[in-house]
């Protein structure tokens, strides 16, 4: 291939083998003669050889952990995600078994607690707004409890 | 409510999960773990560095990438498949850091100063005076490219990754790689042979 296309709009047949030479860093006589007439082969021994050079650079400023540093952190890590995973189930299983015996109860002593409910609440004698308050109030702060534990 | 982990059902759910972990590791058993960590902690960090630019943050994006991948604990076909996952998981989150908070180091064409003639690596080796600012240029004319542009040439010509990993670890199709690296490559040579191409 000897084209002298100033503007390489395609790829040479040759790249492989030049990628190959600087990967070795050893480009021969006859590769580079190549070279001196593609536009595409100058380009990217240009490109390549500033980035292998770049690689090479990188590699030795890198000081990643040790390998048994690393393995023992990911484990701590994965422990601590399993324990609060298991918290979560936890909290939601004693919501659940919460919700379960609040219904047992009132299904068991619904009527009796009812009738007494309604005279209890008959007897209180409160203004409409004091009432709205409450009643905001009784909406709210489960609302908020949610909210709470969905944060943490 | 009873305190975490006195309850024995966290103990229980405690002991699955890490039973669920040594299954994973049965995948990649730990001194497998340890040797692909020595052979791709530094090629990955030399990645991660370049691409998003900034060393400080490749520490960090290192540890996550392996815990993630560790977490993952998929089994693979080859060692080039599992490297390439790495890999994937990496620029996962260099991307997913840039979009919430630009970690990405982007320098503007037009601030830029050419790079000073004689310091672009041409043909033959550079003289030993031009080699350290020849790498100062090389790592700002990096930098100038856009992410992509980055990830792919990184992973051509410093990787040497096939068409077929880099499509892998990109997520795109091994012709666009062919297509977006030729594009790359012209443009980073324009950068560094100081004119607009």
């Amino acid at each position: 291939m000897s084209d002298t296309n100033p503007c390489p709009r395609h790829a040479c047949p040759r790249e492989n083998e030049l990628l190959d030479a600087l990967a070795a860093g050893f480009i021969g006589e006859e590769l580079e003669s190549h070279i001196a007439t593609c536009a595409a082969c100058g380009e990217l021994r240009l490109v390549a050889g500033a980035l292998l050079d770049e690689r090479a650079q990188a590699v030795t400023e890198a000081a990643p952990p040790s390998s048994g540093t690393m393995l023992w952190r990911m484990q701590m890590r994965r422990r601590q995600e399993a324990q609060s995973a298991a918290q979560r189930s936890l909290l939601i299983g004693q919501a659940v078994t919460l919700a379960v015996a609040l219904t047992l109860v009132f299904t068991l002593l619904g009527r009796t607690l009812a009738g007494e409910a309604v005279t209890v609440i008959a007897s209180i004698r409160l203004s409409p707004p004091l009432l709205l308050v409450l009643a905001i109030w009784l909406l709210a702060v489960p609302i908020a409890g949610w909210v709470l534990i969905r944060q943490k | 409510m009873i305190k975490g982990m006195s309850h024995p059902l966290v103990i229980l759910d405690t002991m699955m999960a890490e039973r669920h972990a040594e299954e994973a590791l049965a995948v990649m058993g730990d001194d497998e773990f340890r040797a692909f960590y020595e052979r791709t902690a530094r090629p990955l960090w030399a990645y991660l560095s370049r691409i998003s630019g900034d060393p400080h943050k490749a520490d960090d994006f290192l540890q996550e990438a392996y815990y993630r991948f560790y977490r993952a604990s998929k089994r693979y076909e080859s060692e080039a498949h599992r490297r390439s996952s790495l890999f994937q998981i990496a620029t996962n989150l260099v991307r997913d850091a840039a979009r919430r908070g630009k970690h990405y180091e982007e320098v503007p064409l037009a601030a830029e100063e050419p790079p000073p003639a004689g310091t672009v690596p041409q043909s033959g080796s550079p003289s030993p005076e031009t080699e350290a600012a020849m790498r100062t240029d090389v790592a700002r004319a990096i930098r100038q490219l856009e992410p992509k542009q980055r990830e792919l040439l990184w992973l051509a010509y410093a990787q040497g990754s096939s068409h077929e990993e880099i499509a892998e670890i990109l997520g795109l199709s091994a012709i666009s790689v062919r297509t977006l690296l030729l594009r790359a490559r012209r443009k980073l040579a324009g950068i560094l042979t100081g004119g607009a191409r």
